[in-house]
């Protein structure tokens, strides 16, 4: 699905990854773990095609096309999705017309006919009770006014309704409730599938209690620096990161 | 650097202007003279001009010469209106199936007496009472609902052409209209446009006027609306400038009675080297009354704008809300915008607020939406038309939003239906 390579990327001249490289196949969920400052929204930033990010060195190559040369929007209508860290409010513009410009634009793209407005309204009420969003702020401005909680499940509900190939979550658990996060790892496992993949950008296991992971990767200072099963996270919750930075002193 | 425009300036701008065709008072008219005289044009020591400079103007060649007709029916934004057009400095299209109940003359033709008149003075008010050459006056008799809008038309042709009118709309108690006024230009260059128009709204009575300025070319364009209401009148003005080279509104609302609802809407957009200016000033005479101000802003490449809105609330005018606001998007590099909201209050029992904001388009929305697969263009169009959204939805007229739409698709490249629900 996803094969980074030596990917190295900078801001403001100071380079945060520095060789990462990753593979993930169709089918599996990857989570990518590591301490405050390792580069991993940096990761699902670049991977996002976020433009204050310098690419230095290295290729990512996604379902065969060279995802770095794509613009961000040919991005996500190649199938990539991004779950935002901080989703952005915008106000204004409505929920629903905004996902609805967003599969048209991507059916567009792929050669597809437009949504019909019954339909899309269908995939908007099916899609919404998957993360249990109410749907009044289905029709609200795009996340205006929503809580924490409500902010990322409007990501997965939008996850939900454009049915990306990967979908990258950056740090979804930040800032919520034991009950909100159940219903965000409730979405994602129900759109898991054998075709499609996922990469989870967390710093707690907690998460991963409800979303099991197929790999754990730790990301320090740039680089995937350990590799392991879903045992891995566990052992980093109970033993810190202080042994992996003891580890890799000269990374 | 400052410079001082000399009165001679207004001397030389006004020789070629042809005398008011309008009946006014010889004491007035000679008061305008001896101000225009006197003090010649505002330069920008002057607060209500300081950031619209007159020197372009005041170099003006200007003159009127008749030219023939030119056909209107392109310009007009609907078919069920009572129209009146006016090109230049003459009226070449006046309605003639007018019901029972309203009474409309061109302006040459009303009598000393029956022209009302606002204590309100400035060099554009003294130019339109000076050289005034016709204009619209429409009476609404007591308890008449227009069922169909007046529409005023106002088209500008030819080189340093200048059209100055001055526009009366009484509507008497109970009744009720909606206003049209779209002003526009066939290639015009350099021409001069001074339009005054004043609205008196007695108990009880409702006015809804839509003003589009869509004036191609080099136009220099002053509006001036002033408006008294009397107990319980709803006025509305919606201001869409949506072109024009140089353009200054001037607003001045006298609310002069109990239970008034006053709104003054506002959208502008320019873009090249526009300039687009607009005052305002609400005066809460008395109390229990409702004012609401929205205007709002986008600017693109060098263009620049002006918004001065000043609330007045008198001493007994208490149990008063106003609320004023003004936002405004700068998306060129070089493009500027002067905002200035000013509250004065004189009464202890009101309810009042003022907001001005000046920002870019928020990227990180930008990247949000592009991130869910739709284009850079696309995004940066859904979050401008967002903006803008809450003055759009103030028109009151199908006719003029099916116009702005127009213009937004043709010109700005918008897309409002991007918006609607099905």
């Amino acid at each position: 699905m996803i094969t980074i390579k030596n990917l190295h990327a900078s801001i403001d001249g100071k380079e945060i990854l520095r060789g990462l490289n990753l593979t993930v196949n169709t089918g599996e969920v990857h989570a990518i773990m590591g301490p405050n400052g390792a580069g991993k929204s940096t990761l699902a930033s670049v991977l996002a095609g976020r433009d204050a990010y310098e690419i230095t060195a290295g290729e990512v190559i996604f379902e065969g096309t060279d995802l770095l040369s794509l613009s961000t929007e040919d991005r996500a209508r190649e199938g990539l999705f991004l779950a935002f860290q901080y989703p952005v409010e915008i106000p204004g513009v409505s929920n629903v017309n905004f996902l609805r410009t967003a599969i048209n634009e991507i059916r567009a793209y792929k050669g597809e006919e437009s949504l019909s407005a019954k339909d899309f309204m269908s995939l908007v009420r099916e899609k919404s009770a998957l993360v249990e969003l109410d749907s009044k702020l289905a029709s609200r401005s795009v996340n205006e006014g929503f809580s924490g909680g409500e902010k990322k499940r409007n990501e997965i509900f939008q996850m939900a309704m454009l049915a990306p190939k990967l979908a990258i979550l950056d740090e979804t658990d930040s800032g919520l409730d034991i009950d909100a996060l159940r219903i965000v790892a409730n979405g994602v496992n129900q759109l898991k599938s054998p075709e499609n993949a996922a990469i989870v950008i967390t710093h707690y296991q907690r998460l991963l209690d409800y979303i099991v992971p197929d790999f754990v990767h730790v990301l320090y200072k740039g680089q995937i620096v350990k590799t392991g099963g879903k045992e891995l996270a566990l052992e980093l919750e109970e033993k810190g990161y202080d042994w992996i930075k003891d580890a890799h002193p000269t990374v | 650097m400052e410079q001082i425009v000399a009165p001679s300036k207004m001397e030389s701008f006004r020789k070629n202007l042809p005398v008011s065709l309008l009946k006014i008072k010889e004491e007035d008219l000679a008061a305008s003279n001896e101000r225009l005289h006197l003090n010649g044009f505002p330069n920008s020591r002057t607060e209500a001009w300081k950031y619209s400079r007159l020197n372009r103007i005041a170099s003006l060649n200007l003159s009127t010469r008749s030219s023939s007709p030119i056909s209107w029916e392109h310009y007009s934004l609907t078919k069920e209106a009572f129209t009146f057009v006016f090109q230049n400095d003459q009226c070449i299209y006046f309605s003639q199936d007018l019901p029972d109940g309203i009474i409309v003359k061109e302006a040459v033709n009303l009598s000393l007496e029956e022209w009302k008149s606002f204590e309100i003075n400035s060099h554009v008010i003294d130019i339109n009472k000076t050289h005034a050459q016709n204009g619209l006056c429409v009476w609404l008799r007591k308890g008449v609902n227009l069922t169909k809008p007046v529409q005023l038309i106002f088209l500008s042709e030819g080189t340093e052409q200048a059209a100055i009118h001055r526009n009366q709309f009484i509507l008497e108690k109970d009744s009720k209209m909606e206003l049209i006024v779209s002003h526009c230009s066939i290639d015009g260059k350099k021409n001069y446009k001074n339009i005054v128009s004043e609205f008196h709204l007695e108990e009880n009575s409702f006015l809804s006027v839509n003003k589009i300025q869509n004036e191609e070319g080099e136009d220099f364009h002053f509006s001036t609306e002033n408006i008294h209401q009397k107990n319980n009148s709803n006025f509305t003005l919606t201001t869409l400038t949506l072109n024009g080279n140089w353009v200054r509104n001037d607003v001045n609302v006298f609310v002069d009675g109990e239970g008034c609802e006053t709104f003054l809407n506002g959208a502008y957009l320019s873009k090249g080297i526009q300039h687009i200016d607009n005052h305002t000033t609400i005066d809460h005479m008395k109390p229990n009354c409702n004012s609401y101000e929205l205007y709002k802003g986008v600017m693109d490449e060098k263009s620049t704008a002006v918004f001065n809105g000043k609330v007045f609330v008198r001493p007994d005018a208490q149990k008063i809300a106003a609320f004023q606001s003004n936002a405004n998007v700068l998306i060129g590099d070089e493009a500027s915008v002067n905002s200035k909201p000013e509250l004065e209050i004189y009464a202890d029992d009101v309810k009042c607020s003022h907001g001005s904001t000046i920002g870019q388009l928020d990227e990180e929305a930008i990247f949000y939406l592009q991130s869910r697969g739709i284009s850079e263009k696309t995004a940066r169009r859904l979050v401008l038309t967002a903006f803008m959204q809450d003055v759009f939805e103030k028109i009151t007229s199908p006719a003029v939003v099916t116009f702005l739409n127009q213009v937004l698709s043709e010109r700005f490249n918008w897309d409002l239906s991007i918006l609607q629900e099905d």
